[in-house]
């Protein structure tokens, strides 16, 4: 593997990185247990341009070292940027001694050919285009022009467009032979307009703030596609601004995909993590009202609902071959026909609560230790036209992309809104409304699904945040349109 | 292995390296380093045991180049390794030069300043962060503890090519915990710069006592309106959800703002409300990630009345209003909201019936053009009915507009605040927080 001649250069080379990594575990191996070393460099450039002018350019650079230790069936870490022998000398000294200190007091004592298997592999995102080889100037004239076709009026008061170019690359070593390289490229937009008249103001992006993101590079950003829904964006915002607002009471919903991923990240992703259910994230995130016992048993939501933890997806932001412990990463199915029947849990997990999981043991970055996360979560299609379905609603609300979202640490009761809505009249969409909200409890609401639609879209979030120390991380969703009978709904004001 | 004098090398290698690079510009080029970093013991605890423990060390440098009404922004790791680090940074200035080239010019281009000097280096007194964590587990062990151990060094810096130079240390720590007790918790939060076991001793007997009232029946409420009291920690939330934009101008202007009515008069809020950006809480430095220096207090609210938005020099230069050095993101750093005249042991007996929330969860704005906002109750939220506690709550969620909440429903703000500092700890650690009284107020509205 190569250092790409595009990122600003180090003085050691990803090469030289692995070598060092290698002599560590020659000179350390026998002091411990075992011994893992997760090497992690990442490069993200962000850019944008508002109301047609330049507004900012940022890049972060990070590049460290995880080394993990495991002493008497308990781990330490300790992180270092300083990636000389004598640095992780130093970051294996302080692992060794959290490992050796807390033994004692660990939680649970892990067997570490259980959580850390031998793995050997790579991965390789499909990406291809740097932002050096598009250049700022091309990158930025482009989205200029983005940014003008949202200006469909002076009511536009407010036009950004961005884009976020990551390029990160995971090497893990370990003293039971594993060696995996994984190399992603990941290119995220955002296109938002604000239309104000009087004192009132609409926003409508393009799909949900940051909802584009792929594995994919600067290739992608064509202005044939961004044009047109850069402009449809500009028109819907300005369309906000007569629309109604959106009626009380309780009607059948769809929800088109671009929602459908908060709904399906914060009532299925979450609950389901095994972590949560064993308590880990009680003090910060929350617990789950999911529990153990509930898996192979708990009818979830109706038997139209499909849901799989899928890394496998070609350009789907959460997909790799390897989770951070070294768990080949496999599409499992998490709610069949309505049934729960497996979690979001790493080995470590697996291993503490003796149920199946999956391969999502993940950490945020060099300085994170990993966790249970989600990646993608997709709610397979289903056999029911769109038309069909708006034809099946006598009074309802369809509702697009994600504007707040909040739910409870149990997971229970959420409440959640939308940029843009269309009220249904038998059968048909008859007016824009604006402000749509829904509110309801989980189970109650996967319950009430009544019709999957049969083309799915994807998108994704890079912000999920969870754990202590607290982490993001990247997850992507595909969902169909789908059908929910008698929600709870209503607008906006005081 | 938690060397007591980290920050102290830190700052001399990291006024080496300034040098270093300060001495390498050519005429006209202007550089702005600013440093973020710390050495940090992370342990995480469930069940009174030690689920992962971490010792990080992190230092970043966010450079700011600016050449011919051009800005390039660079963050890159300092390694504390010499060789290394000047190899890197010779690279990195090689390659702002060349890639400054292609931006387009700043159409609202900050000329580069010197804000000036300043130094401050909280003394470390306390124990080892190791230490911290042994002693903080110790009383713990017939508990369902789930708790979060912080400690360590923290830095911040900033220096630039006109000779500005500021430097931030301080050691603290922090432990963020709940004690379970079925599904409900006591929660709180212990943190200093000197870890003290008699006190942690003393705050946990104090959870123990507030578990204690989670043992009475639970009380499950139906949805409607409840005079209610928000505890600092409580009311911590509902100013952390205004700190997405809402007392930001360039969010004014751009229409984001929940504030923006608030802003124009439209609304008028409760005259016992004052809020402003306070740094002699001693939380945060004064300069921002540029280096530039906010006053020590700025009145944001006066008797209800929005008087400042926080303005950064980028809005400055963009909407032409004098900048009072936010940061970028102009959020607060700092944030005060003065205490009224409600002592602290009256809360209960002038709350009467109603509900006593200690905890929130999850906040977000329902319609932020009307800054109306749910969220939920969480872990030790209590009904209370003739100035006592009757029992745990089962969590509601609630929508309520704010300009109600903090307008005609304020009832009493108590007369003593809490300081409550920032735990955020995402790619970081955190630095800031709050200072914020307790809050009575009515109709509250529960929803579901
Ligand atoms: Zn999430």
């Amino acid at each position: 593997m190569k250092e790409k001649s595009t990122t600003p250069v180090r003085s050691a080379s990803a090469d030289q990185v692995h070598q060092s990594l290698r002599n560590l575990l020659v000179r350390q191996k026998n002091a411990c247990d075992w011994l893992g070393l997760r090497a992690y460099r990442e490069q993200s450039t962000f850019l944008g341009v508002k109301n047609e002018k330049f507004d900012h350019q940022r890049e972060q650079v990070e590049n460290g070292v995880m080394v993990e230790v495991i002493c008497d069936g308990h781990f330490g870490y300790a992180a270092t940027q300083d990636l000389s022998d004598a640095g992780l000398d130093r970051a294996f000294t302080q692992a060794l001694a959290l490992a050796r200190s807390f033994a004692s007091r660990a939680l649970h004592r892990f067997s570490f050919s259980e959580v850390r298997p031998k793995a050997q592999g790579s991965y390789r995102s499909p990406g291809k285009i740097t932002m050096d080889q598009l250049g700022f100037a091309e990158a930025s004239e482009r989205l200029t022009k983005a940014s003008l076709a949202m200006k469909v009026s002076d009511e536009v008061i407010h036009r950004m467009a961005r884009l976020i170019l990551v390029e990160t690359s995971i090497q893990l070593v370990s003293s039971s032979g594993t060696e995996v390289d994984q190399e992603f490229k990941m290119l995220m937009t955002d296109f938002n307009a604000a239309a104000k008249r009087g004192s009132e103001v609409q926003v409508r992006s393009d799909q949900g703030g940051l909802a584009r993101c792929y594995q994919s590079g600067m290739e992608d950003l064509q202005l044939d596609n961004i044009l047109p829904r850069c402009y449809k964006v500009g028109v819907e915002a300005v369309s906000l601004l007569s629309a109604e607002d959106c009626p009380s009471g309780k009607f059948d919903v769809i929800l088109a995909p671009d929602q459908m991923m908060l709904q399906i990240h914060e009532s299925i992703g979450h609950p389901l993590e095994l972590d949560r259910i064993l308590g880990d994230e009680r003090n910060f995130a929350g617990w789950s009202f999911v529990g153990l016992e509930d898996f192979g048993v708990l009818q979830y939501g109706s038997p139209l609902m499909n849901v799989t933890y899928d890394p496998t997806q070609h350009q789907e932001l959460a997909s790799f071959s390897f989770d951070d412990g070294g768990q080949r990463a496999t599409s499992e199915f998490l709610i069949k026909e309505g049934k729960l029947v497996r979690g979001l849990g790493g080995l470590e997990s697996q291993a503490r609560s003796h149920k199946p999981g999956v391969a999502n043991f993940r950490s945020a970055s060099w300085n994170r230790a990993p966790i249970d996360r989600m990646g993608n979560i997709n709610l397979l299609p289903g056999s029911s036209s769109l038309p069909e379905m708006v034809k099946s609603i006598e009074r309802g609300v369809m509702m697009y992309s994600n504007k707040s979202w909040s739910i409870d640490d149990y997971r229970r009761k959420f409440q959640f809104s939308c940029e843009y809505g269309e009220f249904i009249e038998n059968g048909k969409v008859t007016k824009v409304v604006k402000n749509p909200n829904y509110r309801g409890e989980t189970l109650g609401f996967w319950r009430s699904l009544a019709a999957v639609g049969d083309k799915i879209e994807t998108y994704g979030s890079p912000y999920c945040g969870k754990g202590e120390p607290s982490q993001i991380i990247r997850v992507g969703h595909s969902a169909p349109h789908c059908l929910f009978r008698n929600l709870e709904v209503f607008g906006g004001g005081k | 292995m938690f060397a007591k004098d980290w920050s102290q090398r830190v700052e001399s290698y990291w006024n080496g390296i300034c040098g270093d690079l300060f001495s390498q510009l050519q005429d006209s080029e202007n550089l702005s380093l600013s440093l973020s970093g710390e050495n940090s013991l992370y342990v995480r605890t469930s069940q009174a045991k030690v689920r992962q423990a971490t010792q990080v060390e992190q230092l970043f440098v966010a450079m700011v180049f600016k050449h011919q009404q051009k800005t390039y922004h660079s963050r890159q790791p300092l390694t504390m390794n010499l060789a290394q680090d000047r190899a890197h940074f010779q690279e990195v200035l090689k390659m702002l030069r060349k890639r400054l080239q292609e931006l387009p010019e700043d159409p609202y281009f900050v000329p580069m300043k010197n804000e000036g000097t300043s130094h401050f280096h909280g003394a470390h007194a306390g124990p080892e962060p190791m230490q911290i964590a042994e002693q903080m587990l110790e009383p713990t062990q017939n508990l369902d503890f789930v708790g979060f151990l912080t400690a360590g060094d923290k830095v911040l810096a900033s220096q630039n090519s006109l000779g500005q130079r500021h430097w931030f240390s301080q050691n603290s720590f922090f432990i963020d915990y709940s004690i379970y007790h079925g599904p409900k918790a006591a929660k709180d939060l212990y943190s200093g710069s000197q870890f003290d076991s008699k006190m942690w001793e003393i705050r946990l007997g104090e959870s123990r006592k507030h578990l204690e009232h989670l043992l009475l029946p639970e009380k499950v409420l139906t949805p409607g309106k409840f005079r209610a009291y928000l505890s600092p920690h409580a009311l911590a939330q509902v100013v952390g959800i205004t700190e997405w934009g809402a007392w930001s101008f360039q969010g004014y202007k751009d229409g984001s703002s929940a504030f923006r009515n608030w802003y124009d008069g439209q609304v008028q809020l409760s005259e016992k409300l004052f809020v402003g950006e306070n740094f002699t809480l001693g939380l945060n430095p004064r300069f921002n990630e540029n280096g530039e220096v906010a006053p020590e207090k700025l009145m944001l609210v006066e008797a209800g009345q929005l008087s400042n938005l926080l303005v950064s020099t980028k809005s400055s230069q963009e909407f032409k209003v004098p900048a009072n050095n936010a940061s970028l993101s102009e959020s607060p750093r700092s944030l005060e909201i003065r205490g009224g005249d409600l002592d602290t042991p009256m809360v209960l007996g002038t709350l009467d019936h109603g509900v006593y929330l200690s905890h929130l969860h999850y906040l977000n704005w329902s319609d932020r053009q009307t800054a109306r906002i749910t969220g939920m109750t969480r872990f030790d939220c209590f009904y209370v009915e003739g100035g006592k506690i009757q029992g745990p709550i089962k969590d509601m969620r609630f929508d309520v507009g704010l300009f109600k909440m903090w307008g005609p429903n304020l009832v009493a703000l108590t007369s003593q605040s809490e300081v409550i500092p920032n735990t955020a700890t995402y790619e970081e650690r955190s630095s800031g927080g709050s200072k914020l009284p307790g809050m009575i107020v009515s109709d509250f509205e529960f929803t579901l």
